[in-house]
């Protein structure tokens, strides 16, 4: 995989599998403190205490259609890489996690095209999505609780109401991104 | 922020429209969104298969994702499902195939064989 944005997809596919409802995500470029935070919370079933150890071998995996599980091995193996660390909490109520990385670190990867992957998440009508973005202290929010109440009985998909969408997120994207 | 006094309006506008929508008997496009279709590329196709039917104006598609369907080294695999259920699996599916699936199966009703999962197993 080859920046960010992707890897978020991927682990965002574990919260869907968990039958999350809600997935939160959040990335956090602290500069001044040369750090990037990302968290992905959902509030799916969470991973069982005695496989939590195991979830991260390439080795592992619930799936039944192939024998190896990768999405959170290729994770946290691109988070060491950058002199991160990495962090699963799991109960019942759901799955965080988080990671923590060194901005400038030469092995660290591009966020990427993270609207294209906000809004692949988005396709599922049933989950609701809230995407927090920060550049130091400057902040957008993208939260699909509030937009469907706008919505009400209209899907999120509809075609005029996607391309808003999409294009709002751009515009504020941008905007946050500007502060760099 | 997004402005939600726009989005009401935009909302509005929309619940016009699709009173006159047909929005059952259609096709279901699905595209597997696991680790190994991610890193094949899965994420364009997807988001290249919505933005198609959105600008063809199709309103009896929907573009939905899946995780791994298991057959990880034919990825991106592109699932289609007719009215009556029944479906057609393309394999290896590149940005350029997009058109030619949506224009090919969707409005002509015709299979693209070049794609079919056949071509690469029994």
């Amino acid at each position: 995989m080859t920046d960010f944005s992707l890897y978020i997809l991927d682990l965002a596919q574990n919260c869907i599998r968990a039958k999350a409802t809600q997935i939160d995500i959040t990335i956090h470029e602290m500069i001044n403190n040369n750090k990037l935070f990302i968290e992905i919370a959902d509030n799916g079933c969470g991973i069982p205490k005695d496989k939590v150890s195991s979830v991260t071998s390439p080795f592992y995996t619930t799936r039944t259609t192939r024998k190896v599980g990768l999405g959170l091995s290729l994770f946290k193996e691109m988070v060491t890489s950058a002199n991160g660390e990495f962090k699963i909490i799991t109960n019942q109520y759901g799955t965080t996690i988080r990671a923590l990385m060194q901005y400038d670190h030469v092995d660290l990867m591009d966020i990427g095209n993270i609207e294209e992957t906000i809004f692949c998440l988005v396709l599922n009508e049933e989950i609701n999505i809230c995407f927090e973005y920060l550049v130091d202290d400057s902040r957008f929010v993208f939260d699909t609780v509030e937009i469907k109440k706008v919505l009400n009985d209209i899907k999120i998909t509809e075609p005029t109401i996607m391309d808003w969408l999409k294009k709002q997120f751009l515009k504020e994207l941008n905007i946050v991104r500007r502060k760099k | 922020m997004i402005s939600l006094d726009e989005l009401k309006k935009l909302r509005d506008e929309a619940a016009k429209k699709i009173n006159l929508r047909n929005q059952k008997d259609g096709f279901r496009i699905v595209v597997g969104m696991a680790t190994c279709g991610i890193t094949a590329g899965a994420r364009p196709i997807l988001n290249g298969l919505v933005e198609e039917v959105n600008k063809r104006n199709l309103t009896n598609v929907t573009v939905t994702q899946v995780g791994c369907i298991g057959k990880c080294s034919l990825e991106p695999i592109v699932e289609v499902y007719d009215k009556a259920g029944q479906r057609v699996t393309y394999c290896k599916v590149k940005p350029e195939n997009i058109n030619t699936i949506i224009e090919e199966h969707i409005i002509n009703n015709r299979v693209v064989t070049s794609l079919l999962i056949s071509n690469y197993e029994v």
